[in-house]
């Protein structure tokens, strides 16, 4: 390649076609605080406390988004929490939201589990409602 | 001129160059050099990286050559201009490069075209000459073959050549020299000088397509071109091997999709792209957010939230680059950096490329420290991304903003909560702060139901900010709140909060403002407050004339004149709306309530045209069973029973909600009542029940029934169907027709025996210690000590007992009500009232809680609220026997404020009613007799106290017949008629009705025990007061 060809490519690289990449880094290095949150949010569910568990996963997933241990089955969590609490639209719009994320993973066919249950769920509960 | 020879001749003039160069060694003057000489010096100049240095040989060897047809020379001018081109992109001049390659590319022979078609691509794309890079990059990718001069072929003869063309070397010189170059190959040094064409010009390499298709890409991308973006993009995805630019190429590609709404290979391509490490590149980094924000805007939050998550945080990003900025200096030398971040006077936050100390010590012109190697031009471009990412606002809130909007849209709350939390934390002072907290106080109230936050939250964000948008977002969120939680009073304390926000002109911020006005004037609707809720849709109207609630204000403008009862104003406003909106949403509203206006401006056949014409224009609409109960109950009044009879069971059967239904039902019912139809009452209420279910106002329905077995003379079944639905439906605060059933049932025990009434009492005591309902405990309470005759009692007990009042039923609250007054305690009148306004209505209790309010304003000295307050109770409740209070204190509100005219009206008022007869009459006789002694009518209020104590002395046990005697006394006392005086005194006496009472001491103390005891004597004696003349009869009439 010619020095001229050298040139023009270091041009355009400048333009957008980015840096040389080396020794990239993953993406987060520290997921001791990401498992921290999650193991919490584990607990007070287990306390039967999903009010707060479903806070507490909320600072996971908006600040450790790119944690990839923990993102994808806290998101899951987070579902499971909402049909915990029975805020049905919450709990459908998460599910839905981690089988279009994580397409053709584990947590998707989970999330597609869970689905079918919050919407038999919603409808006991709407049925029992109508009733009362 | 031998064409053959002009594509072989180059190998050798360049050798000719390179050696002449080297033999001149230095330059000289242009024009004392000879062609050759031209060609040598630039070589010489190339030969040393002094590229700037060759273009003036160059140049001008073109233009001595200008005209020249030898082929040879075409060939050499063709290979200086393709030269040139290489020199002007290499010094980034591609003005310079675009001109001489265009000359190259439109001239013969052309035998690098792949070479300078490139070159023309890369250089047309940095002079933004978008279509004409488009067009050399097409052109370039068909791998354009070389083109010779016509009929050129064959190898150089050497041996033809003329001296000047050999460059002053003979012969076997040059043949040597081309031995020597072929030998070489194609070695660095030969690339970097001027040479002739290859053999064959060789295909591209995948780099070059790679940059090729990039260019080609980029260029369409800049044209907005997203279909023809593709291909290209595809081509650098799949054969880039750098991972960084392999990433901008995805993160294009996703641009062109999201161009083109292709939004599912828009998402295969981001899940591809979050494989990569491409956000560790500034430039990619940063157009994340703009794919990221077009893909939000577009409705693709997932796509989006997936971008939004590969957004770097700046300080990440620039602590990698540091590192990698320190590896390219180890490699070149130079010692590692440290990143310093500071901020200076002025708040700039500023980098220094951690050049330690030394480093700068001394600075020469190209910005090197003295002693240090030179830095790389990779290192020096990185230096310049980094200063430009560092001198970028932040981003970071901005991605967490745009996350938690996501998670708004699509329906994650406590994600949305967290992400629009933390944004308004980082700066709740910010533009970005405040709308994340106003949009946080949505989700908080819906679908969270947050409350209690909202409100903590909301009151504290309203103390401290009064400017903009969000405040009033913030106070329209809770607006909502309380919506929701029905508290529309606190709507209305938002008010004064409302009014304190700093003006702007800003629509959006209009928009709100506008919408919080009109949400206080709902509010004062709901509150019945139509007063207010006038004016603040009048507000609305004039102070944000265009605004999106113009309509609705105007229909509810007109909706509370119709309940303050200004029906003339009430009914041209509908007029008015029907004009401006012929097809409104309002319109069968509208019209129906045109028909309800000129129903209370008494206009029935007026009324009953319009609830015609909505019946006839608006048989879908929910009116439409309004309009026709409504005129049934007109057909009704005038004793059209059939027709009033189809518009009901019209009604009912097109009715949309229960309380149509309800309503219809039961004026059906109190019609089939006043024509003894039993059996149809029985089969209507049957058939609505089964209808209405758990909606149905089961309570009213039975009290019908309940009435319907009376009527019949089945008194133990009404009373055993009363009890049973007051202990079944008795909890229900709501459950009105309990209400009216208590006030039937304690009529009809009266018609119990003794036993029979034991008994029922009994069975309700034991109902009341079981229940642990506090509603139905009051309810029972009530129903018993009614039927005892201990409603006093129970009241007084009640007002201490009671603190909250919402759980008490209309009849509790009457007792209480006339306890209080009983006393005169009207320190909760104000709260019962407002309870009965904002929740008993049409409560037949709500009589007491008016008499109660109108007594405590009188109490007060407020003579025009009670007064306003007696006339509203009249308005409501007409002449009923019990309403007569309201006419009493009218009259007594005006002798207050002396206007006897009034006055006497009032109280001559009250003599017309026949409901009103007994006490009533007494006690406005009596003052009528007053005040004609206050307006000094002495003969004419003797008249007034006699007729009292002749004709009302059996009612009130007396008193108003003692208070007229001893008025009456007082009067001839003051026309000097001492016999007269002294007679009606002895009158008194005679008087069994009146004798016993407190106010016969006056008579007995002005007469004298004698004259007492003779009296009393005569009377066991069975004597009466024997009068040679009658008491007054010296008065001769009325005073003038």
């Amino acid at each position: 390649m010619s020095r001229v060809y050298v040139s023009v490519l270091c041009l355009v690289a400048m333009l957008g076609y980015g840096e040389v990449n080396e020794g990239m880094p993953s993406k987060e290095m520290e997921p001791s605080n990401a498992e921290e949150i999650y193991n919490r949010a584990l607990s007070l569910r287990a306390d039967e406390n999903a009010y707060e568990a479903v806070q507490v996963l909320s600072e996971l997933i908006v600040h450790h988004a790119t944690n990839d241990a923990f993102i994808a089955k806290a998101e899951l969590l987070s579902a499971q929490l909402y049909t915990d609490l029975a805020l049905w639209n919450a709990a459908e719009s998460t599910a839905k939201q981690v089988m279009n994320l994580y397409v053709g993973t584990e947590t998707a066919t989970e999330a597609g589990s869970l689905l079918k249950k919050i919407e038999q769920l919603r409808l006991e509960a709407e049925n029992s409602e109508a009733e009362e | 001129m031998c064409r053959s020879r002009s594509s072989k001749i180059l190998p050798a003039l360049v050798a000719c160059v390179i050696v002449c160069g080297v033999v001149n060694g230095q330059q000289v003057e242009l024009s004392e050099l000879s062609s050759s000489g031209l060609l040598a010096e630039a070589g010489q100049s190339l030969s040393v990286d002094n590229y700037a240095g060759a273009i003036p040989y160059l140049n001008e060897y073109l233009s001595r050559m200008e005209g020249v047809e030898d082929d040879r020379v075409i060939a050499l001018m063709q290979s200086v201009r393709l030269k040139l081109g290489q020199i002007g992109a290499y010094l980034e001049d591609s003005s310079m490069a675009v001109n001489y390659l265009t000359e190259y590319t439109e001239q013969l022979p052309c035998l690098q075209p792949r070479e300078a078609w490139k070159l023309l691509a890369l250089n047309l794309f940095e002079l933004g000459e978008f279509p004409a890079c488009v067009e050399a990059a097409q052109y370039a990718l068909t791998q354009p073959e070389p083109k010779e001069l016509p009929g050129s072929s064959g190898p150089v003869d050497v041996d033809a050549l003329s001296k000047d063309e050999r460059g002053g070397l003979t012969a076997r010189q040059l043949k040597r020299i081309e031995r020597e170059e072929k030998k070489k190959k194609k070695t660095l040094r030969a690339e970097q000088t001027i040479e002739a064409a290859p053999d064959v010009e060789p295909d591209y390499s995948v780099e070059e397509l790679v940059m090729l298709n990039m260019t080609l890409a980029e260029a369409n991308m800049k044209m907005s071109l997203w279909a023809a973006c593709i291909e290209p993009y595809q081509y650098v995805v799949v054969n880039e091997k750098d991972e960084d630019r392999r990433g901008y190429a995805i993160l294009q590609l996703i641009t062109a999709y999201i161009g083109l709404e292709r939004y599912e290979e828009a998402k295969d391509s981001i899940l591809e792209l979050y494989q990569t490490n491409a956000r560790y590149n500034i430039r990619v980094n940063m157009a994340l957010m703009s794919a990221a924000a077009a893909l939000f805007n577009a409705g693709e939050y997932d796509s989006a939230l997936l971008l939004y998550r590969m957004v770097l945080p700046r300080d990440e990003l620039i602590v990698y680059q540091v590192e990698k900025m320190n590896g390219l200096r180890r490699e070149a030398g130079l010692p590692d950096v440290e990143m310093v971040i500071s901020t200076n006077d002025v708040g700039r936050v500023e980098t220094v490329f951690g050049n330690k100390q030394g480093e700068f010590d001394v600075v020469e012109e190209d910005g090197f420290a003295q002693g240090l190697p030179p830095k790389p031009e990779e290192l020096l471009r990185l230096e310049e991304s980094v200063s430009i990412l560092i001198s970028l606002p932040p981003y970071e809130n901005d991605v967490i903003f745009r996350c938690g909007l996501i998670f708004v849209q699509v329906g994650r709350p406590w994600e949305a909560v967290e992400a629009l939390n933390y944004v308004y934390e980082q700066d709740p002072d910010a533009e970005i702060g405040q709308r994340a907290f106003a949009e946080m106080m949505f989700v908080l109230v819906n679908p969270l139901e947050e409350f209690a936050q909202v409100e903590v939250r909301g009151r504290e964000f309203l103390a401290t900010y009064d400017e903009g948008l969000a405040p009033r977002q913030v106070a329209y969120a809770m607006t909502l709140a309380y919506q929701k939680q029905v508290l529309w009073t606190s709507v209305k304390n938002l008010l004064p909060i409302i009014e304190r926000f700093a003006d702007s002109s800003n629509s959006t911020v209009l928009r709100y403002e506008c919408e919080l006005y009109f949400m206080q004037a709902i509010a004062d609707m709901v509150l019945l407050n139509y007063f207010e809720a006038r004016v603040g849709f009048e507000r609305v109207l004039i102070d944000y004339p265009d605004s999106h609630q113009q309509e609705n204000a105007r229909y509810w403008h007109a909706m509370a004149q119709q309940f303050l009862k200004n029906f003339q104003d009430s009914y041209d406003e509908f007029v008015a709306y029907e004009e401006a909106y012929p097809t409104g949403e309002w319109l069968p509203s509208v019209v129906f309530n045109m028909g309800v206006s000129q129903f209370g401006l008494e206009s029935y056949e007026e009324a009953k045209d319009i609830l015609t014409r909505a019946v006839n224009e608006f048989p879908d609409d929910v009116v439409y069973s309004d309009a026709l109960a409504l005129r049934g109950d007109l057909y009704a009044a005038d004793g059209l029973l059939d027709e009033a009879e189809a518009d009901y069971r019209n009604a009912i059967a097109s009715a949309q909600t229960v309380r149509q239904d309800s309503y219809a039902v039961f004026q059906l019912v109190s019609m089939f009542d006043l024509e003894d139809r039993y059996e149809d009452t029985v089969e209507l209420l049957y058939t609505y029940l089964g209808r209405c279910g758990d909606e149905a106002d089961v309570a009213k329905a039975t009290y019908w029934i309940g009435k319907t077995k009376i009527n019949q003379g089945l008194i133990p079944e009404a009373i055993e169907v009363y009890k049973n639905t007051i202990l079944d439906y008795g909890h229900d605060i709501t459950q009105e027709g309990v209400d009216l059933i208590i006030t039937e049932t304690i009529k009809v025990t009266r018609r119990l025996s003794e036993v029979e009434t034991e008994v029922l009492l009994n069975e309700l005591e034991v109902a009341r210690y079981e229940t642990d309902d506090k509603t139905l405990e009051l309810r029972l309470r009530v129903l018993i000590a009614q039927m005892r005759d201990e409603a006093d009692e129970l009241g007084e007990k009640l007002i201490w007992e009671l603190d909250d009042l919402t759980l008490a039923p209309p009849p509790v609250l009457a007792v209480i009500c006339d306890a209080s007054l009983a006393n005169k305690d009207f320190s909760r009148a104000d709260e019962i009232l407002e309870l009965f306004t904002s929740r008993y209505e049409t409560s037949d209790f709500m009589r007491s809680a008016l008499k109660l309010s109108a007594y405590g304003l009188y109490e007060k000295g407020e003579l025009d609220g009670a007064l306003a307050m007696a006339s509203e109770a009249q308005a409501l409740y007409g002449t009923e026997a019990d309403l007569v209070w309201s006419q009493l204190l009218k009259g007594m509100i005006r002798i207050e404020q002396q206007e006897w005219e009034a006055a006497e009206q009032a109280f001559r008022a009250v003599l017309t009613v026949r409901e009103w007869r007994g006490a009533p009459y007494a006690e406005s006789m009596f003052q009528l007799g007053k005040i004609a002694e206050l307006s000094g009518k002495l003969s004419t209020a003797f008249g007034w106290y006699q007729r009292t104590y002749f004709q009302f002395r059996a009612h009130a046990k007396g008193y108003w017949a003692a208070e007229a005697y001893l008025a009456s006394a007082e009067v001839l006392d003051a026309l000097g008629l001492e016999n007269d005086k002294r007679n009606t005194y002895r009158a008194m006496l005679f008087d069994r009705f009146v004798n016993s009472l407190p106010q016969a001491e006056v008579a007995r103390t002005y007469l004298g025990d004698e004259e007492v005891v003779e009296i009393e004597m005569k009377m066991e004696l069975g004597e009466s007061l024997a009068l040679e003349e009658p008491i007054g009869a010296s008065l001769k009439g009325e005073d003038e």
